[in-house]
């Protein structure tokens, strides 16, 4: 049982929640995460991002891109074959530029946990013209 | 590690004809393993040579890296479109 799950229904229990609400959250406990057994959904394969600027005819430039994780893990693990010396300059490269990264830290447990919090991403961007980004895992 | 099996590029340009090729990978396995094996074997004298500077494990890995990174890019959609241009780029 996930620990949404439990905590709504312990909850329900401790009579702080209606049977109705606990049903309720418990829906879109369902819709968002869980799975009916209340495990967690398994990772998606690919992030994609779409990109599409409507015009006035309808149409409009699309950047659809979509990325397999395994792709993003095997360039983050490119990390492991910088020599020392080097991850040194690109973070110092890097920190002049305003980027606070030090390259030293992504180890392989550090990319799984990167890429496991990129599921649940989303990203749903309108503008006032009518175009959408939306970032996403599938 | 299992390359791409196939490649799926298509351009189209305004007032130019629409290119689309399926690039056959599979049938350049041998070659890629072929080619692999060799700049394995290439790293690994490079790598002894540069051994007392740090770059062992780069230089080695690099190959074993690049595979990785072919393989991984099966499910690869990369697509830009205009209203008459278009570019896409599939690898399965």
């Amino acid at each position: 049982m996930s620990d949404e799950r439990h905590r709504i229904l312990t909850m329900l229990e401790e009579g702080k929640l209606t049977v109705r609400e606990a049903d309720r959250l418990l829906r879109a406990l369902g819709e968002t995460g869980g799975t009916d057994d209340g495990a967690p959904r398994g990772p998606g394969k690919f992030l994609r991002v779409v990109v599409r600027e409507a015009n006035q005819e309808g149409g409009g430039d699309k950047v659809d891109i979509r990325v397999p994780f395994d792709l993003l893990r095997a360039g983050m693990k490119l990390e492991s074959l910088i020599p020392d010396k080097v991850k040194g300059q690109v973070n110092a490269q890097l920190s002049e530029k305003g980027i606070d990264l030090d390259l030293s830290k992504i180890k392989g447990d550090k990319v799984e946990e990167f890429i496991a919090a990129l599921r649940d991403l989303t990203v749903d961007i309108e503008g006032k013209n009518g175009e959408k980004v939306r970032v996403f895992c599938e | 590690m299992i390359p791409p099996w196939l490649i799926h590029l298509r351009i189209r340009r305004s007032g130019r004809r629409r290119i689309g090729l399926w690039v056959p990978v599979f049938l350049f396995w041998p070659l890629i393993w072929l080619l692999a094996l060799v700049a394995m074997a290439l790293a690994l004298v490079v790598g002894i040579i540069v051994a007392p500077w740090g770059w062992a494990r780069p230089v080695i890995c690099l190959v074993p890296w690049l595979m990785r990174m072919l393989s991984a890019s099966k499910g690869l959609r990369l697509q830009v479109a205009g209203d008459d241009s278009e570019f896409c780029l599939r690898v399965f």
